[in-house]
């Protein structure tokens, strides 16, 4: 299997002293789906940070092999806890066409390519609204269609399921299940990454203290006890 | 409909630009008569719109009181002040320029001068989504507008705005980057 994401030996600390990510190591192949499991506090968003170089940290990490840089970032989607941080256009459409057509896509392409997005999350009828009036869960699946928009090969999500209620985590669940690109999913939601997940990492005060498929994690209570996740 | 709109919107900068340069007392106080009608007319909810201009009242106030205190003349700044506020506001409802974002070429001066308008709009309602829940959760525990605690925790809520604030102007700078707009 082709290895889409590489982290080697990352180590992050706002204080040298303190790291609050110690020696992280992991690989993510070819339409994989990874679940990075932990607490509050147990690093998960500041991992993503550091994987996308927002936090600058110790450590490799290489994206289809080459090293993470602003100039593979367009290869990566990301979509944060808050959809606010993400959207803010006077139209959802303009918020998926506005980063494309800002890196170098006509305006009819990026329309083209917003509109599939849009529909892949069944949101195509919302286009013409604000995001501000939309549901929470339709947010979500919004920041969503504006990653994928941008073909990544590598999409990131960021407690996906933080504030949703049952039927939108459901809804997120089958549009999440159904992309065949690489995901990297941070969630202390562990129904979800059960459904979605094909392996997990488990993230404990900074350092991955297990690794393995999803339900062989999920059947361990002392481990998840021990991570503070039960 | 938007030609209209934008003729409007843009005679009113031109306008904001006048109140500046004008200094004599009867144009400003008409400007302010007009800029306040105008208010009252392009707002949906009149006391909402005269309540969001009070804080730039209060501000132009003050600036005669200082000037008043020190003993120096007192000046046109305040009246300025307002006018110019309540001009540019209502240039900015009228003025259709969030359709423009889509319409100008990504690169141009022009563009980044209309996304930086979009993400400051933005920060904006951000700001004001905060304060009003700071607002409410002392409310829920400051019930006398006097008693013990309360001046402090109005302070302390204030306070806790600006760390609020720069947490969600890095998220909001993190995900605009990773979209390509600071490139």
């Amino acid at each position: 299997m082709k290895t889409m994401l590489e982290v080697r030996g990352l180590t992050f600390g706002y204080d040298s002293e303190q790291p609050c990510l110690r020696d992280i190591s992991f690989s993510v192949g070819e339409g994989e789906c990874v679940g990075i499991v932990g607490a509050n506090g147990a690093g998960k968003s500041t991992l993503l940070w550091c994987l996308l170089g927002l936090l600058k940290a110790k450590g490799v990490v290489n994206v289809l092999g080459e090293r993470m840089s602003k100039r593979n970032l367009g290869r990566i989607g990301v979509v944060f806890q808050n959809p606010e941080d993400q959207l803010f256009m006077p139209t959802l459409m303009q918020d998926v066409t506005l980063p494309l057509m800002n890196r170098g896509a006509t305006a009819d392409a990026a329309a083209d390519r917003a509109r599939a997005a849009l529909r892949s999350m069944g949101l195509e009828h919302l286009g013409h609204r604000p995001a501000s009036q939309l549901s929470l869960g339709e947010r979500k699946r919004a920041s969503i269609a504006a990653a994928l928009a941008g073909s990544p090969e590598i999409l990131l999500l960021d407690e996906p399921t933080a504030e949703l209620d049952g039927r939108s985590v459901r809804q997120l669940t089958r549009v999440l299940a159904d992309l065949p690109i690489a995901r990297v999913i941070t969630s202390h939601h562990l129904d979800f990454l059960r459904s979605l997940a094909s392996r997990l990492l488990v993230l404990w005060q900074g350092k991955i203290i297990a690794e393995g498929p999803t339900q062989q994690i999920l059947s361990d209570a002392g481990l998840l006890e021990s991570a503070g996740l039960i | 409909m938007k030609l209209l709109r934008w003729a409007s919107g843009l005679g009113l900068l031109v306008a904001t630009v006048a109140v500046v340069v004008v200094d004599n007392p009867f144009w400003l106080v008409g400007a302010l008569v007009v800029g306040f009608a105008l208010r009252a007319g392009i707002w949906r909810n009149l006391s909402a719109s005269l309540r969001s201009a009070l804080p730039v009242v209060l501000f132009a106030v003050a600036i005669v009181l200082m000037q008043w205190l020190a003993r120096v003349p007192v000046t046109s700044l305040a009246a300025k002040t307002l006018a110019v506020f309540l001009f540019s506001t209502a240039a900015f409802r009228l003025l259709p320029w969030t359709d423009a974002v889509a319409a100008t070429r990504p690169g141009t001066a022009f563009h980044g001068f209309l996304l930086y308008l979009l993400f400051t709009r933005h920060f904006v309602n951000i700001l004001t989504v905060e304060t009003s829940r700071i607002l409410q959760a002392r409310s829920l525990c400051v019930v006398r507008p006097y008693g013990r605690g309360a001046f402090s925790s109005l302070a302390w809520g204030l306070a806790s705005l600006f760390s609020r604030s720069l947490a969600r102007a890095e998220r909001f700078y993190a995900a605009q980057l990773l979209r390509g707009f600071a490139e």
